[in-house]
């Protein structure tokens, strides 16, 4: 599969706070000495000031700053307030940027302010009172920061939501990759199990033609020789097909679901046979608690459970199996319990690993998959499994299930 | 053999040659008396149920009194061709026996579906295959046949 990188998607705090954002004030007065007076009084409010001398002086600090607010004198030469406003005013950046002009106490102007939009035109007479301009200039430089504010977090938000649209996207990808790998590796299985397992077949069956069709022409040691074929033959049928179940144990889609026991352990028995000789004297007792499991990983744990409760016995002993159920709170524990060789405490743990033989069974027929199958199928339905078992006295296995309600689990579910 | 009787015929639809000998040995090892045809692939299946093909001998090649049926195979596989059987009213009713190598929940369900009687793992036994040719009212299987059979 191809490496994609997945970046974990974090909430960068580029958060403007707000004291660091510094805004523009455009003071526009044809006199230096008013344009001075302006500039420290609002100096105060710790932002950046810019001052022109004419309406063309002004216009040009348009092009290189945005203005949080136009401080513009009234009367000036050639180009008066009202005239630098109306080419302010026409270009889009500056639309709405508040303007406060500044006038004396005049009819004529005062009419001439109406024209202009509320909010977005202020004015003040001259005098100025410092505290006045102070308070006016501030509410729209606040205006202006939380503006900008609002305007970085929307690109921040913007940016972040498209990180999150572009890992949504890796994320959607990769998901996809996996379901192709997914059915890749179903459609892989189905090959090695049909295609290498034919040839052992194959093998397997020639052995025993040959046995039973030429074996009389063959002494003790030949025939044992076309034996261990057909049980080499055997051995590796048996760990292809253990090791395909085990590959479809970790990575079937488990949805839990309610269910019945009784049934289910039918057709484990009923499929596995009377493996086992002499045949296995199976007791199942009635009333079996339902759990919330899957039907396909539970045939898994219980065909492995009771094919070894059967295997592992003493030659010549019939094999005694248990299947009984106990309510432990909201869980269910499965027993399957044995009278046979028992397995040392020391091995109670290794037993469930992948291709763990140990002590003494070593001599009976098997793969070393099955307990591994049993373990990764319970874990995958969120269960835990053990033993309680010693030399000698016989093994009760055990797997925990949630338990499911009854009335839903009255029906047994047929398949995977 | 019953003379007067026509034969029992089982058509095998299996591609490995080795799977055929195991089925013609276990065929014979059970003592029914039925003549066994093979088709290779789900094509050339077709070509015998509807006596086209080398099958084109419809006196050689009478419609099967039971199909044994591999899943996996080449060209046309077996849920293929139970698929067509189904939808070919032409194609005579027959049980059909499913022979797998793997016993997957999912392909018995499937081939349960698509009409499929029974199924049988590979290689079957004698006795399987006398309890399978048994288990079905097969009105034609030679009475010398049943005879053996038991």
């Amino acid at each position: 599969m191809r490496a994609t990188t997945l970046e974990p998607v974090t909430q960068e705090s580029k958060q403007p706070s707000a004291p660091k954002e510094i805004v523009s004030i455009l003071l526009v007065d044809d006199q230096p000495g008013k344009l001075l007076a302006h500039e420290a009084i609002l100096s105060e409010l710790g932002q950046r000031i810019v001052k022109a001398r004419t309406g063309v002086e002004a216009l040009g600090h348009l092009l290189r700053y945005d203005f949080a607010v136009i401080l513009l004198d009234v009367n000036m030469p050639n180009m008066d307030g009202f005239e630098t406003a109306a080419l302010i005013r026409q270009r889009p950046r500056f639309e709405k940027t508040p303007i406060i002009f500044i006038t004396g106490y005049n009819t004529t102007d005062f009419d001439r302010l109406k024209g202009y939009e509320l909010g977005a035109v202020d004015y003040m007479f001259l005098p100025v009172v410092p505290q006045v301009l102070k308070a006016k200039v501030s509410v729209f430089v606040e205006l202006a920061r939380q503006t900008q504010i609002i305007k970085s977090q929307a690109s921040d938000l913007a940016a972040h939501n498209h990180r999150q649209a572009e890992q949504l996207e890796v994320i959607q990808k990769l998901n996809d990759e996996l379901r192709d790998a997914n059915s890749e590796l179903e459609a892989f299985s189905y090959t090695v199990s049909h295609d290498l397992r034919a040839p052992l077949r194959g093998i397997s069956g020639y052995a025993g033609v040959l046995l039973e069709d030429y074996g009389s022409c063959l002494d003790d040691e030949g025939r044992s020789h076309l034996l261990a074929l057909d049980r080499a033959a055997k051995r590796m049928d048996a760990l292809t097909r253990d090791l395909l179940a085990y590959g479809r144990v970790a990575r079937e889609t488990v949805v839990l679901a309610p269910v019945t026991l009784q049934p289910l352990l039918d057709a484990v028995i009923s499929l596995n046979g009377s493996g086992s000789t002499p045949p296995a004297n199976i007791v199942i007792e009635p009333d079996l608690l339902p759990v919330m499991g899957h039907v396909f990983l539970l045939e898994q744990c219980l065909g492995n459970l009771i094919n070894n409760a059967t295997k592992f016995v003493a030659a010549g002993v019939t094999p005694q199996v248990r299947i009984r159920t106990e309510a432990r709170g909201g869980r269910v524990r499965i027993w399957i319990e044995d009278h046979g060789i028992g397995i040392d405490q020391a091995y109670h743990r290794k037993i469930f690993n992948m291709l763990e033989r140990v002590g003494d069974l070593q001599r009976y027929e098997g793969t070393g998959i099955g307990l591994a199958i049993v373990h990764r199928a319970v874990q995958r339905m969120g269960g835990a499994c053990g033993v309680e078992s010693a030399p000698g006295q016989g093994s009760r296995f055990w797997i925990d299930l949630p338990s499911a309600p009854p009335s839903r689990a009255l029906h047994h579910n047929g398949a995977s | 053999m019953s003379v007067s009787a026509q034969p029992f015929i089982v058509l095998l639809v299996e591609d490995s040659t080795d799977d055929v000998f195991f089925f013609r040995r276990a065929m014979h090892k059970s003592g029914l008396t039925a003549v066994t045809h093979v088709a290779a692939d789900g094509v050339e299946a077709k070509d015998y149920l509807l006596n086209k093909g080398r099958f084109a001998d419809a006196a050689a090649y009478r419609p099967p009194d039971i199909m044994f049926l591999d899943l996996k195979l080449p060209h046309c596989n077996g849920f293929e061709l139970l698929e067509w059987m189904r939808r070919h009213a032409e194609c005579p009713p027959m049980p059909v026996v499913v022979l797998t190598s793997s016993s997957r929940a999912e392909d018995q369900e499937r081939a349960e579906a698509l009409g499929a009687t029974s199924f049988l793992t590979k290689p079957a036994a004698p006795e399987q295959l006398r309890q399978t040719l048994q288990a079905y009212p097969l009105a034609r299987l030679p009475a010398m046949g049943r005879e053996s059979a038991l």
